[in-house]
């Protein structure tokens, strides 16, 4: 809806030459520099400076102008006898000439050859999640997110599947500065720009880390010579639906008789009773402290939560310099009770062109703290949300002096008790994150770059235990720990750009570079018992019994070293080739250090041909093809290097005989491997770009095969050689492979309607293979160690040769046996009417462990996403749907919830619906606590169909008048209201169907994905957002 | 230049020329002790791999359940205990695993003094003994557990189970015993180091392992008359924290709490699943007393032991010795000043209403770590002077001189029957009726000295983790678990369809890793192979 606005006008008028001015601006208010100014029919003609302003001396009061800039519709405007004019241009749909950033450099978009995914940040920023990488989920083609929804969780990116084993997280570049981690200590507002270079002839410039993918974040600077400020801010409230329903006290009682009854044991009940049916009596315990209830445990642990944003910044520019200001803060509480993450963040972003513009020398700085309490989900040990599934119902929240109490028969803590004693064990974060860079004009087409960038990232943990007794679960010593660590990594790089247009056709860009690249860690911690209180004042190391202290700590480096190189030409704008290489060095690889990365890509603007017709229906045509390798070092640091060290966990020894000393012993670190090498991802991708009826509607296809060879992997070795503390070793063995298809569709309506919108809709299949693990291992499995904690020693998934990463494993239940005698007749010795048939896989007439097989894979068979906006006039629709099909989750949570094994527990009310002789039609095996069958182990029963569709985001936005907007001076307000999470379907009965990881940081990480133990669940969240632009 | 900054060296460790430093070598001793407690990672889940095999020993055989909180709760100790076992449950590997990560780390100081040239000579001989007398007790571990094992020695030189046979492996285990034996000292100032007698009595047990009575006789003689060991004078009083080096012990893992070490794994942590609940422990109530041991005590008017094995009753005559092993409710537990209650038994319904308590330490003592992992520095004795004595007089029963088994198995009972017995909570008269006698007429027959003898081992050392190998190296495994298992499971369900399969289930099986991860012969054959039955 461009006009003209006539409320100002100089209206000196002169007959045969007017000097007409103007101001050009785009529909945010920004101005746009350099941009053209051409009186219609003639050669004259100008452009906007700085700050967007222009003045053009024309021949005809009448004249019209036609306004262009790259990137925006062309526009024409009648002058009418205006003299003064301002015109706001509007964003070209497609944006073929939006320059993005990729690696080192930047490009046209049209003259891509890579898989790129522009991400229009305007339309992510305003989700109510702290960190960008969560607001991705969805939004881009190929590229899924797997994260818990705790507040500030952790989230993890799968570019194009999972590449590797361990570490498949793509590697950032923020402001030319790579990193890996601490995502959520970016401020989201302060980005400008963000792609995903999902390609290797994309990333391969990066090649040391870009395997998994490279994620380039550009953040704002300042654009006109006038200040400009903005205030952006929302605030909601979060709530948790779709709460399981666990049994009543009443059903419980009733359940776990029908248990006893079916097992042939006479009722005895120390709570219920030893009666033909169980009793709630008035107390659980003999004192009469603890008063019977029918308590919602779950319900109890989760509460609405306030999530709040501000964000004020302040950008200037000018044609020697720009500058940017911001300051951001943040804070989501969590719907679970007492979690929380709050974050403040400072920004300044500055250029400064010298020396006739031959030198331009700038930094871009962040300085954020966040504050977080966190709680371990997705866990059997110490998760709340597990435990309010355990607990059961009647147990009362408090005893009669109030204070938390539990169910006397079982281990499991009070869970809102748990949450309340965790409350104030705070972890603080301090993150300096910036670059300072020079960049040289040496000749006319030759650019000299040295950038400096470095993270510097403390984080602080006090975790206070106190002492409790609720009644069973207590802990009659309290406990304070405290952990520090610390990182600091720096990279410097030094970059010559060469670009040359020959005879008008022959386009030439040319990059050389070197970069090193060091990495530090350090962890200390320390902890002490017996402090004389539970009270805050009290928790410092100083207080507790000296007898009792701890201290450990660790420290790590690492460095990279780097060659690297790319070359671009382009042929009259109609085929493009691009050439990058990179040769690197890695401190964690010693007799192989060096890996060379090669990468090669091509386009063909089929548009552009004299033999396509541009006045036709297809407005855009390219073929892009590409191909390259990546690598990958991302194992701990030192696997090359044989060596001894103490740890205390498993070294020391009172030899002497003492109880409370030992004397310190040394044993092997690592089962050195000094010939580990580089893993090398081998990449081709093609893709077709469309665009129709002048780039209104386009698609874009994108085929990918990935190779993953040299496999870098924790091999276990035989445990009569290896022993057990170094149970393995690094090697590069196996192959992965990984092939997807990416569509994605966007069409525009025409702007300059009153109401006009937009549909993109994305979609993308990916085929996950392990090819090899080397000779003689057909699996990996988690390590035991792990399972302990977090699995209730359940192995649910393997990752084996022909199957996906991490496919579920298990026996598969066949149905339930109707009757004694066909269970008799079965392979099964123990099972009775009501167990479980378990497939004989092996075809030997015995259920033993070598019939277990794939029972699912928690990866979908496509995943998609559809955003559709719409403007009437000063109102703006947004509807955000994301959906995942064909996933199965591995629902763990049912181990203690659908079985009685576990009596002391509580259950889901799906037992209620557990095969009895009058209740066949059902998939849950009889009530036993005996379960001599063995119902309860690994099996299809508990992978259940986890796709989903989900209303994302919903948002509905009105932007003031600007008369009204003028009364505040400002340019524009708008006001929006959001629904995230409006609502879901799926058929999953857990909290959530998308499942995050269990652990972020675990080597094991994705080898046991989709199995849900209870998991933080996404909120369903309302927020009110106000835009204020000065 | 850019190599230079590409050389990054570990911090914190040293390198392969400062191992073999005197004072460094030193530290890859204590490692080498410091497995004995079957740690070895930093999880919490040595109770996979217990040094006090209290899962292997006792909850496999005819004397303890599980426990814990159902039969999910550490569901594949649950069918190790219903005999549905094979070479993945965790408890098999891992515990396969650290008792191979002993032998490395022995080894690995082994031959760090083969090649050290500046070590006091000495001192060098007597770690070598040491090492080896480590290195024995891993092997025999191995052997009494899987059978069919490997050999690597210090050089690394390897025999898969394929190419070593058990026999074989006996002699290997005999030699590093012999060699302890030559070098170590009569007594160590550590007491974490064996003496020269501890490696005699670690002899006399392989003898006894692999029937040879006369040399099993002969080492157990060494022990007794020069090794200067008395039993002390209280049974009670074996496993309190006091006692860790006392004069009954023979050898004992040495364990620590409060050491600064960050989660106390240097205490019991193989036992932490071991507290029985009530008011003053955590609840994990795993290794719960079987119906059929508490019932092994019950005594006659005499004080003998009654072999049919009925249910005890309040008004029985028992051993005094049921309850300072056993938590029985309605008798004072420990020091506590309360009796064992029925309510502390977790999953009462499943699992009974007994609880552990010999190896168990008073909540009140400052041995006891009163937060998590719970675990204590009660140390735990891999051989103590009693079973000395019982191995002796088991040998000598096997030669036939009964009159001399007598004697030994009376040594025993005189102890119990003349120590303090545990006291009501008043402190007026006995907790119950306790009587106990000695053996004071000759065996009638070499029959009923054997099973005197069997049945005195089972009472002095049940929930100690011999009781499953005892039974198979008697060869009575198979009849004695299964009569058990075809009665106790009337009152224990969940042991229902449980059957001990004679000729497998002896053994645990190999660990499957072990044979997938374990190589291939030239003709392709895997050179580990699965024991017989799995």
């Amino acid at each position: 809806y461009a006009h003209v606005n006539n409320d100002i006008i100089n209206a000196e008028y002169s007959a045969y030459q007017q000097t007409v001015s103007g101001t050009i601006t785009d529909n945010l208010g920004e101005p746009l520099p350099g941009a053209s100014i051409m009186e219609k029919g003639t050669t004259n003609g100008t452009t906007t400076d700085f700050d967007g302003n222009f003045s053009i001396d024309v021949s005809d009061e009448n004249a019209v102008l036609v306004i262009s800039y790259i990137g925006f519709n062309t526009q024409e405007v009648s002058l009418n006898g205006e003299a003064n004019i301002s015109v706001t241009l509007l964003e070209n749909a497609a944006a073929l000439s939006e320059v993005v950033v990729t690696g080192y450099t930047s490009e046209r978009k049209s003259d891509l050859t890579g898989a790129v995914a522009i991400v229009d940040m305007g339309g992510v920023v305003s989700q109510p999640v702290a960190s960008v990488d969560n607001m991705l989920q969805g939004q881009i083609s190929g590229v899924n997110v797997v994260s818990s929804a705790s507040p500030g969780g952790p989230s993890s990116l799968r570019i194009r599947g999972y590449s590797t084993i361990r570490n498949n997280d793509p590697l950032y570049v923020i402001d030319g500065v790579p990193t890996t981690s601490g995502i959520n200590l970016i401020n989201p507002n302060d980005i400008e720009s963000l792609q995903v270079l999902k390609d290797a002839s994309s990333s391969s410039i990066y090649g040391s880390r870009a395997a998994n993918g490279v994620v380039i974040i550009t953040t704002k600077k300042g654009k006109s010579d006038e200040t400009k400020v903005s205030i952006n801010m929302h605030s909601g409230i979060q709530n948790t639906t779709n709460l399981p329903n666990n049994l009543s006290a009443e059903n419980y009682g009733n359940v776990y008789w029908q248990g006893f009854a079916n097992d042939g044991i006479t009722p005895a009940h120390a709570i219920y009773g030893n009666g033909a049916t169980p009793v709630i009596p008035d107390f659980l315990d003999a004192e009469n402290t603890i008063p019977s209830a029918n308590t919602d445990w779950v319900g109890e642990i989760f509460d609405p939560a306030i999530i709040q944003s501000y964000n004020l910044s302040l950008a200037k520019g000018g044609e020697k310099s720009h500058s940017m200001f911001s300051l951001g803060y943040f804070d989501q509480e969590g719907t679970l009770k007492y979690t929380d993450f709050s974050r403040i963040t400072a920004r300044l972003n500055s250029d400064y062109k010298l020396f006739n513009d031959v030198v331009t020398i700038g930094e871009n700085l962040t300085v954020a703290y966040s504050k977080s309490v966190g709680t371990s989900t997705n866990s059997l040990l110490g998760n709340a949300v597990y435990d309010a599934f355990r607990i059961p119902s009647i147990a009362p929240v408090y005893d009669i002096n109030g204070e938390f109490t539990g169910y006397p028969l079982s281990d499991t803590q009070n869970p809102l008790g748990n949450l309340y004693r965790n409350k104030d064990n705070i972890e603080n974060r301090v993150r300096v994150f910036g670059n300072v860079f020079t960049e040289i004009q040496l000749f006319e087409d030759l650019k000299f770059k040295t950038n400096f960038g470095l993270n510097y990232t403390t984080s602080d943990r006090t975790s206070f235990s106190p002492t409790y007794k609720e009644p069973n679960p207590q802990r009659v010593i309290n406990s304070l720990s405290v952990r520090n660590n610390k990182q600091f990594d720096w990279v410097w790089s030094n970059t010559l750009n060469y670009t040359k247009t020959f005879a008008d056709k022959h386009n030439f860009s040319a990059l050389v570079g070197i970069e090193s690249i060091e990495n530090l860690y350090e962890v200390t911690t320390a902890s002490i018992d017996d402090l004389p209180t539970n009270e805050l004042n009290i928790r410092i190391l100083n207080a507790g019994d000296q007898g009792t202290q701890t201290n450990s700590g660790d420290k790590i480096e690492y460095s990279l070293f780097s060659y690297f190189g790319k070359l671009n030409y382009t042929y009259d704008n109609k085929y493009l080739f691009s050439a990058t290489l990179r040769r690197d060095g890695t401190s964690k690889l010693l007799n192989n250090r060096w890996g060379t990365f090669p990468a090669l890509s091509a386009g063909w603007k089929i548009s552009e041909e004299n033999f396509f017709n541009n006045e036709g229906v297809i407005s855009n045509l390219k073929l892009r093809a590409g191909w390259g390798v990546t690598g990958n070092q991302d194992i701990p640091a030192y696997q090359t290097l044989s060596g001894y060290s103490s740890n205390p966990y498993y070294s020391n020894y009172a030899i002497d005989g003492a109880q409370n000393s030992t004397q310190t012993g040394f044993t092997l670190s690592r089962i050195a491997n000094p010939d580990l090498k580089w893993e090398t991802t081998t990449q081709t991708n093609i893709g077709l770009d469309f665009g129709f009826l002048n780039d209104a509607l386009t698609f874009s296809a994108d085929y990918f095969y990935k190779n993953t060879e040299d496999l870098l992997l924790f091999k276990t070795l035989a445990p009569d050689q290896a022993g057990f503390s170094n149970s393995g070793q690094w090697q590069n063995v196996g192959e992965m492979e990984n092939k997807g298809f990416e569509f994605t569709a966007d069409y525009q309506s025409d702007r300059a309607k009153d109401f006009n919108f937009n549909i993109g809709v994305n979609f993308s299949v990916i085929d996950n293979e392990l090819l090899s693990l080397g000779e003689g291992i057909n699996f990996i499995e988690t390590d035991p160690g792990v399972l302990n904690n977090v699995n209730f020693d359940q192995s649910t998934s393997r990752t084996a040769v022909g199957q996906p990463i991490a496919s579920f494993y298990g026996h598969v239940v066949e149905g339930i046996f109707a009757s004694d005698a066909e269970a008799a007749s079965s392979n099964q010795s123990s099972a009775v009417a009501g167990d479980y048939r378990f497939k004989d896989i092996n075809n030997d007439n015995v259920i033993d462990d070598r019939d277990r097989t794939f029972i699912g894979s928690p990866h979908a068979d496509f995943t998609y996403g559809i955003n559709f906006t719409a403007n009437y006039k000063a109102l703006d629709l947004t509807l955000f749907f994301q959906g995942s099909q064909g996933n199965d989750i591995y629902d763990l949570s049912r181990y203690y919830t659908d079985f009685f094994n576990l009596a002391n527990y509580n259950k889901n009310d799906r037992i209620l619906n557990a095969w009895t002789p009058q209740n066949t039609n059902t998939d849950l095996a009889r009530v036993s606590l005996n379960d001599p069958n063995n119902n309860i182990r690994p099996s299809s029963y508990y992978v259940q169909d986890g796709s989903f569709l989900r209303l994302k985001t919903f948002q509905l936005g009105y932007t003031l008048p600007e008369n009204v907007a003028e009364k505040i001076k400002a340019s524009r307000i708008r006001v929006y209201l959001e629904a995230y999470n409006l609502f879901t379907i799926t058929g999953y009965e857990g909290l959530d169907p998308e499942i995050g990881l269990q652990n972020y940081d675990s080597d094991d990480r994705n080898l046991d994905i989709g199995v849900d133990r209870g998991i933080y669940p996404s909120s369903q969240t309302f927020t009110l957002g106000l835009n204020f632009n000065f | 230049c850019s190599d230079e900054f590409l050389e990054k060296e570990p911090f914190g460790e040293l390198t392969d020329d400062q191992v073999e430093l005197p004072e460094n070598i030193e530290s890859l001793v204590i490692s080498a002790y410091s497995i004995l407690n079957g740690q070895g990672n930093e999880a919490s889940n040595a109770f996979n791999s217990p040094a006090s095999n209290w899962s292997f020993g006792d909850v496999l055989s005819d004397d303890a359940y599980k426990g814990g909180g159902g039969t999910g709760d550490q569901n594949q100790i649950h069918r190790m205990e219903i005999y549905n076992i094979d070479g993945q449950i965790i408890d098999v590997v891992q515990k396969w695993s650290v008792l191979y990560e002993g032998v490395y780390r022995a080894n690995t100081v082994l031959k760090a003094l083969k090649n050290t040239t500046e070590f006091d000579e000495a001192t060098k001989t007597q770690r070598v003994a040491e090492m080896r007398f480590l290195r024995g007790h891993f092997y025999f571990e191995l052997k009494k557990l899987y059978n069919r094992i490997s050999y690597t020695d210090e050089d690394g030189n390897y025999l898969s189970n394929t190419q070593i046979t058990p026999e074989e492996i006996w002699t290997k285990i005999e030699d590093d015993f012999n060699a302890a034996i030559a070098v170590l000292p009569e007594t160590q100032a550590d007491p974490g180091r064996p003496t020269k007698y501890a490696a005699w009595a670690y002899l006399s047990k392989t003898y006894l392992y692999q029937g040879e009575w006369q040399l099993a006789s002969d080492a157990a003689d060494e022990v007794i008359s020069k090794g200067g060991y008395s039993l002390t004078p209280n049974f009670s009083e074996i496993f309190i924290p006091e006692n860790d080096n006392g004069a009954e012990v023979v050898f004992a893992i040495q364990y620590s709490i409060n050491d600064g070490s960050p989660s106390n794994y240097n205490g019991s942590i193989g036992d932490r699943l071991m507290p029985p609940g009530g008011p003053r422990y955590a609840a994990y109530g795993f290794l719960r007393p079987s119906q059929n041991l508490v019932n092994a005590y019950k005594t006659d008017v005499e004080g003998m032991p009654i072999i049919g094995n009925d249910d005890v009753t309040e008004t029985d005559n028992v051993d005094p010795r049921l309850d300072v092993t056993i938590g029985r409710p309605g008798i004072p537990y420990k020091d506590l000043e309360i009796n064992y209650e029925e309510s502390w038994a977790r999953d009462l319904a499943t699992y009974g209403p007994y609880g552990p308590k010999k190896r168990v330490i008073s909540a009140n003592h400052p041995a006891y770590l009163q937060s998590w992992p719970y675990v204590t520095a009660a140390n735990y004795s891999i051989i103590r002077y009693a079973d000395v004595l019982l191995w002796k007089a088991e040998a000598e029963i096997e030669l036939e001189n009964l009159e001399e088994g007598r004697t030994y198995i009376n040594m025993i009972r005189e102890r119990a029957k003349t120590g303090s017995y545990i006291q009501n909570l008043e402190g007026t008269a006995n907790a119950a009726n306790y009587l106990i006698d000695t053996y004071d007429d000759p065996f009638a027959s070499k029959e009923e000295a054997t099973i005197a003898l069997r049945t005195e081992r089972r009472l002095e050392m049940a929930h100690e983790g011999h009781r499953f190998f005892d039974l198979v190296r008697w060869g009575i495994a198979a009849d004695v678990i299964n009569t058990y298992l075809a009665k106790e499971q009337i009152a224990r369900g969940f042991l229902t369809g449980a059957t001990f399969v004679a000729g497998k289930h002896e053994y645990m099986p190999i660990p499957q890793s072990q044979i997938d991860a374990g190589g291939k012969d030239e003709s392709g054959n895997a050179l580990t192979t699965q024991n017989p039955g799995y």
